[in-house]
């Protein structure tokens, strides 16, 4: 199913340096603005936990646990 | 947690079924076809070897894996024909058997990938599987197949000036991808006689980790670059082609809809992609899809199976 909230908190966390910041430091709130379901909320706190991509926009993957296994 | 011997019992299982019917000339191209196999299981290098799965949900339920040997055969071999034929499709490859060999070498391989793998269903009753659930067997995995070949349809008829929907993408992914997963945890649950309610939980698992695999693999597919040489219209292209600003939504669109002609710069797309967020937008789908996996896995373990030789699939 497409993720229209989701979709909506990515392009705003990436539009918005504020709300990257604000993201970065707490993802929580900026969560709360959007209609995830609760698979989203959990997918956003392991990535936030395993990323650094929005930290230091290397674009490097290879922080995230996950894809190392699968790619 | 699986084994060296379920693996080594599983090549021998695919060799069993290959020497003793196919001349050597056509040996030598199927084995190639399935080469990448022995790297997929290999213990040392990967921790997730997919060909096992349906050993591995088999042994999970009833504690043997063995029966469920033939029908782990058939799937991969039946996943080793339709990459065959996917790469004739799409004629993008240069390693593959049809840029190798031509088309007609290719197809006949592919056919014959086929035909041994419903010859390894039959190998079920073997094993002491009944010969009713071997039909039934048969026939699912017939059926899963058929849904892959539709999706594989809607992929290669995709109008090349539309853009593709999230939706579009979705279906796709689930009818070509998730299926083959969902087939593994199928056939594994089936053989080791589960109940109706187990069986249901291992196919939600199986096809939520078949999405969360295609997507991670079109997430490599942009880093490789391999992807964007291809121009193929995966979720990361899909995302930024809808919710990019308007002149680089433009860039993009000519790139990969317009002018398929014009050579893509792929450094520039990929930092594009990376920096819109559409990449990190795929890997959050790609966790959606792990964490309902995972969340299926909890549901069965609520059953009393012991799901811990799965948990390396979504590590």
């Amino acid at each position: 199913m497409e993720s229209i909230e989701l979709q909506k908190m990515v392009k705003a966390i990436f539009g918005d340096p504020q709300t990257r910041t604000e993201f970065v430091a707490n993802p929580d709130i900026v969560m709360s603005r959007f209609s995830l379901t609760e698979a989203e909320k959990k997918a956003v706190m392991n990535t936030h936990l395993k990323s650094t991509m929005l930290n230091d926009g290397s674009g490097q993957l290879d922080t995230i646990g996950p894809l190392s296994l699968w790619i | 947690m699986f084994d060296e011997i379920q693996a080594l019992k599983f090549m021998e299982e695919i060799r069993t079924n290959l020497i003793s019917s196919l001349d050597d000339g056509l040996l030598l191209l199927v084995e190639e076809a399935i080469g990448g196999l022995k790297s997929d299981i290999d213990l040392k290098s990967k921790g997730s070897p997919w060909p096992l799965l349906p050993l591995l949900v088999s042994e999970a339920t009833c504690g043997d894996y063995d029966r469920a040997l033939p029908g782990a055969v058939a799937i991969q071999l039946f996943k080793t024909a339709a990459e065959v034929f996917d790469d004739i499709e799409d004629a993008d490859s240069s390693d593959s058997i049809a840029a190798k060999y031509g088309l007609a070498i290719a197809t006949n391989v592919a056919t014959t990938l086929l035909v041994l793998a419903e010859r390894a269903i039959a190998g079920l009753s073997a094993k002491g599987v009944k010969n009713s659930l071997v039909v039934r067997i048969l026939d699912l995995a017939n059926r899963y197949y058929l849904v892959a070949c539709s999706g594989q349809h809607l992929d290669i008829s995709d109008a090349p000036g539309i853009t593709p929907s999230e939706e579009t993408y979705l279906k796709i992914a689930s009818m070509k991808s998730a299926t083959t997963l969902e087939c593994a945890c199928h056939v594994g649950a089936l053989v080791a006689n589960s109940r109706e309610e187990l069986i249901n939980l291992f196919k939600k698992f199986g096809h939520n980790l078949g999405m969360a695999s295609q997507i991670a693999n079109d997430i490599n597919g942009i880093i490789s670059t391999r992807d964007i040489l291809r121009r193929k219209k995966t979720l990361p292209v899909v995302y930024a082609l809808t919710n990019l600003e308007i002149e680089e939504r433009d860039y993009l669109k000519t790139d990969f809809i317009v002018k398929p002609e014009r050579v893509p710069d792929c450094e520039r797309i990929r930092e594009l992609l990376f920096k819109s967020g559409a990449i990190y937008y795929a890997t959050l789908k790609m966790g959606v899809y792990k964490q309902q996996a995972l969340d299926n896995l909890c549901e069965i373990e609520k059953t009393g199976i012991n799901v811990q030789q799965l948990m390396p699939f979504l590590k």
